[in-house]
């Protein structure tokens, strides 16, 4: 048997500094957009507190347990003059020892847990609260003055939001790790959901559906916005005084929109004939960073390979299972016309 | 398959009858035991395959090797695969050889019951798999929650299949407990006491139980599920007054007793093994025994822990997170009972040992991580990401399959008279641990950084790329460690080293006799003294218990006027109308009654079947 005595513990500490790199790799939070173990907020950050806890526990104890498994394999393997050992049957001290002690590391991790449970259940009284719909495979936001946008929610971050979730067809899961741990979107009843940001932490913050929702569930992500306090302003006024399309293109594709059939399932606001709700919300489109829920960088090519075959990029989305436009040959777009609505939608700012 | 059985058949037991009609109709529990492992080992290859595909899929970001709607019914169907068709089946092949054996039985208690039990299984797992080729396999995950499951959403026959598949399975496996229950509590051999019961025959007692109890609830789940989606009963739409959470109830009440139900085999499995190659009595068997009486009580209090998120209210999930965290605790007897078995042992380090204690070393760390998701604030951060995929692989790759893996080359030589070719197990053992801990170890870090489950693709910039790739890699080591294990497997079934009847010095009644088994098992019922009969019996010096001095040797009866059940056919014609009743409700729930019709016929035959000794051998 190696003597233990021989293994230094510099070694050792390397050895565990290899073993723990992917570990460090995976706090970084630019490059891993949804990491659970970068938090943002006092939710997450609580989260964070209790899960330090239990996983230093839990790394002691199979330090622990792994080391005496390992250590009774090597030393009482078989030797060549090996008798039959002592018939041993057991030993009621030990097992009320190893009844005992779990048990004890088990209250210590549950009175924090249930500590954090109740701390981060109700939705503060003065919540700022958004009503969250989900929809096969998108997001919709609705603020307490009345606007309303999809798929990029935009949060101010002097205060603390709430959510209300609510599905308008299936299961989905509400989740943005980087500041709140997810709850689920469940027909027929409403969750809700809130956090604080931390200070100085504007910025984007990637999210996703995590209930299996159907074809397009890997597609279903979200970003949120949390604005300084000014820039969510401006942001709220823009919703409800859209500039009008600026170029002779844009002007164009103004009237597509309409002519193609797509104001039937989508509203943009400032416009009396664009009120359909099947769709997202496709106001201030052409300020969003993402689309296809956050699937795409917003830029020219992006949105014209989206207009082109949306069923390549989100499979089964209602858009191309139903709009006349991918389905009926009469009414498809020529290219000329997916650019002119390229042009009118990236005008939505 | 026919000519691995048939090749499982030459080298094997029944030496008076073989060929396909001897199998169809066989009632002989060692018979229907290699059946019920022939089918799960190649259903477990095939819920590999699917897995082996979604990995292919996820090795890189925006990959298209897989359409998301193909994706869907992969994941769906390697959960449905390896839970329903492989790794319960192997249970119950081991239920099946080994209880009579252990108990000194010469057959279960209904031993036609017992071959319709493996045909219902066998004719379910077809009707399940057929979907693949009748317009799509399930696709809203082997959970199937409500309401992605209604007519509305999944518009197709493919959550027929799954309910209807289930159902058969579910009266095969409720069939196949309920024996269990009766041989186990009834034909013990003189002096086996419940307390002197081999553990591996005690967690099969358990199970059973499990089964009889957990087995119903899924059963109204489905029979729901069918009345909604047949007949608009609306038991899981809110619309109508109904709520999806109740299938949620429903599924996870059955659902968490049958995680139990998968570990609780290999668990005796391990009981029996790490004593026989440490040359020492296994260490508390009462506490052992007692902790798998706890795990399964406590397996039906700890549901809702699926369901931390869905807002069952703060006292709610706190009072499951502490049920829960208990589990933990007879876990954890039996992990250190395991290890204690070890100290002060002569540990011979054979490929069942090895893949024994690999089961030890790495259902600890699927015990930890299911600690930390126990625990609902943390479970926010966990669920439906790859962090429980990491868990559950460690619990069920890790824990189930490694020691059902351990039993198959601990059980072989007695099986079929040859030993498994040691040189490939040991090769075997050392892939598949590495391979297991290559493909599931980097899930946690990839949950950790946010990976959901259940997702046909992911964007570049995910910081997930490495990881999957080395999944996949891991995936691969797997692949090769299962060929390998082929390979020896019909190597060992040729030319494997003759075994003799008691190949490991172990301690158990199976041993006591010849390798294979002859049809009646036993010629001379034994009688027990002890914990561990056949041991005590080659010690006696040693013995804990001593019969006492005016005991009787039992006596051999003459093998020829030794009665065994007759050969029957009824119980294939039952389960294939049973199945083909299931199947055709997907067609015309009219035309049901054409199954249901050769089911009466079958019923009829088997209750007019002479079972006298006339048409005996």
């Amino acid at each position: 048997m190696a003597n233990l005595k021989n293994i230094r513990p510099k070694a050792l500490l390397g050895l565990l500094a290899i073993a723990l790199l992917p570990i460090l790799a995976a706090c970084s939070s630019t490059d891993n957009p949804l990491t659970t173990i970068s938090p943002k907020s006092d939710v997450a950050d609580d989260i964070q507190q209790l899960y330090k806890i239990i996983f230093v526990i839990a790394m002691v104890v199979f330090i622990v347990v792994e080391t005496l498994l390992l250590y009774a394999v090597i030393k009482f393997r078989r030797r060549p003059n090996d008798g039959i050992p002592k018939q041993v049957h057991g030993n009621t001290v030990m097992e009320i020892t190893w009844t005992i002690i779990p048990a004890l590391i088990l209250v210590a991790i549950a009175v924090p847990t249930w500590i954090t449970i109740f701390e981060i259940d109700d939705v503060p009284d003065d919540a700022y609260m958004i009503e969250i719909v989900g929809h096969q495979w998108w997001w919709e936001a609705t603020y307490p003055d009345g606007q309303v946008t999809a798929n990029e929610i935009h949060v101010p971050s002097d205060r603390t939001i709430g959510f209300t979730l609510d599905t308008a067809d299936v299961l989905h899961s509400f989740w943005i790790p980087q500041l709140f741990g997810k709850q689920d979107l469940i027909p027929g009843r409403t969750n809700t959901l809130w956090f604080t940001p931390n200070p100085g932490t504007e910025g984007r913050y990637l999210g996703q559906c995590v209930e299996f929702c159907g074809a397009s569930h890997a597609n279903m992500r979200l970003e949120m916005i949390v604005d300084s306090p000014a820039d969510f302003a401006a942001w709220t006024s823009g919703l409800e005084s859209p500039a009008p399309a600026a170029t002779a293109l844009a002007a164009t594709g103004y009237d597509l929109f309409a002519s193609k059939g797509c104001v039937a399932c989508h509203t943009i606001s400032g416009r009396n004939d664009a009120i359909g709700i099947i769709g997202p919300n496709l106001s201030l489109f052409g300020s969003r960073l993402t689309l296809g829920s956050a699937t795409l960088d917003n830029n020219t090519v992006n949105l014209t390979a989206w207009l082109q075959d949306p069923e390549d990029i989100k499979p089964g989305n209602i858009m191309s299972k139903s709009a006349p436009i991918y389905n009926n040959p009469g009414l498809a777009m020529a290219d000329t016309e997916i650019d002119a609505l390229v042009a009118y939608l990236q005008s939505l700012k | 398959m026919a000519s691995a059985v048939g090749a499982i058949g030459a080298a094997g037991a029944a030496p008076s009858e073989s060929g396909v009609w001897s199998w169809i109709t066989t009632v002989d529990h060692k018979r229907i035991g290699v059946l019920y492992g022939v089918s799960a080992i190649l259903f477990f290859l095939l819920g590999g395959s699917e897995a082996f595909l979604i990995r292919m899929q996820l090795a890189s970001a925006d990959a298209d090797l897989i359409s998301s709607g193909v994706f869907s019914q992969l994941f769906t169907m390697h959960a449905l695969t390896m839970v329903f068709l492989a790794i319960m089946p192997l249970g119950a092949a081991f239920f099946n050889f080994l209880i009579p054996l252990q108990i000194g039985a010469r057959d279960v208690a209904f031993p036609r019951l017992n071959a319709l039990s493996y045909w219902l299984f066998l004719f379910g797992a077809i009707l399940l798999n057929s979907s693949f080729v009748f317009g799509g396999a399930p696709d809203a995950g082997w959970f199937a929650y409500a309401n992605l499951t209604s007519t509305t959403y999944s518009p197709g026959d493919s959550m027929d299949f799954f309910t209807l598949g289930l159902l058969v399975l579910g009266v095969s496996s409720l069939a196949a407990a309920l024996n269990f229950v009766v041989t186990i509590l009834n034909m013990r051999a003189p002096g086996m006491t419940l307390m002197r019961m081999p553990v591996f025959t005690w967690m099969a007692l358990i199970v059973s139980f499990l089964l009889v109890f957990a087995l119903p609830i899924l059963t109204v789940g489905l029979v729901e599920l069918l009345l909604w989606r047949f007949f608009d009963m609306p038991f899981f739409s809110a619309e109508f007054g109904g709520d999806p959470l109740l299938w949620q109830h429903v599924f996870w009440l059955f659902g968490h007793p049958e995680v139990y139900i998968l570990i609780l085999p290999a668990m005796g499995i391990v009981s029996e093994i790490l004593p026989t190659f440490s040359k020492k009595p296994l260490f508390g068997y009462t506490a052992v025994v007692f902790a798998g009486v706890a795990i399964a009580f406590m397996g039906f209090a700890v549901w809702a822990h699926h369901m931390f998120t869905v807002g069952l209210g703060p006292v709610a999930i706190a009072a499951f997170s502490a049920s829960t965290m208990l589990i933990a605790v007879p876990t954890g007897i039996k992990i250190f009972n395991w290890i204690f078995t070890l100290w002060g042992g002569s540990l011979d380090l054979r490929t069942p040992m090895l893949f024994s204690l690999g089961f030890v070393s790495l259902f600890i760390i699927g015990g930890l991580s299911g600690v930390m998701h126990a625990s609902p604030p943390l479970d926010r951060q966990q669920q439906d990401t790859y962090f429980i995929v990491a868990h559950l692989h460690y619990v069920l790759f890790g824990g189930s399959i490694m020691g059902l893996m351990a039993g198959i080359y601990f059980w072989f030589p007695k099986l079929t008279g040859r030993m498994m070719g040691e040189g490939l197990g040991v090769i075997h053992f050392w892939l598949m641990f590495i391979g297991m801990n290559v493909t599931f170890g980097p899930m946690h870090l990839v949950g950790i950084m946010g990976m959901p489950r259940r997702i046909y693709t992911y964007s570049e910039g995910s910081g997930w790329e490495f990881m999957n790739q080395l999944e996949s890699v891991g995936a691969i080591i797997l692949a090769i460690g299962l060929i390998i294990f082929a390979v020896n497997i019909f190597r060992s079934l040729r030319s494997g080293e003759v075994a003799g009847d008691d190949p490991w010095d172990a301690r158990t009644l199976e041993w006591s006799i010849s390798s294979p088994p002859p049809v009646y098992n036993f010629d001379a019922i034994p009688v027990v003294y002890s914990k561990e009969p056949f041991w005590d019996q080659k010690h006696p010096e040693l013995a804990h218990d001593k019969p006492p001095a005016d005991a009787v040797a039992p006596v051999a009866e003459d093998p020829a006027s030794i009665h065994m059940p007759n050969p029957s056919y009824w119980p294939i014609i039952v389960a294939f109308g049973a199945s083909l009743m299931a199947g055709l409700v997907i067609v015309n729930p009219y035309l049901a009654f054409i199954g249901g019709a050769i089911t009466m016929m079958g019923v009829y035959g088997w209750i007019f079947e002479p079972a006298g000794p006339e048409e005996h051998h």
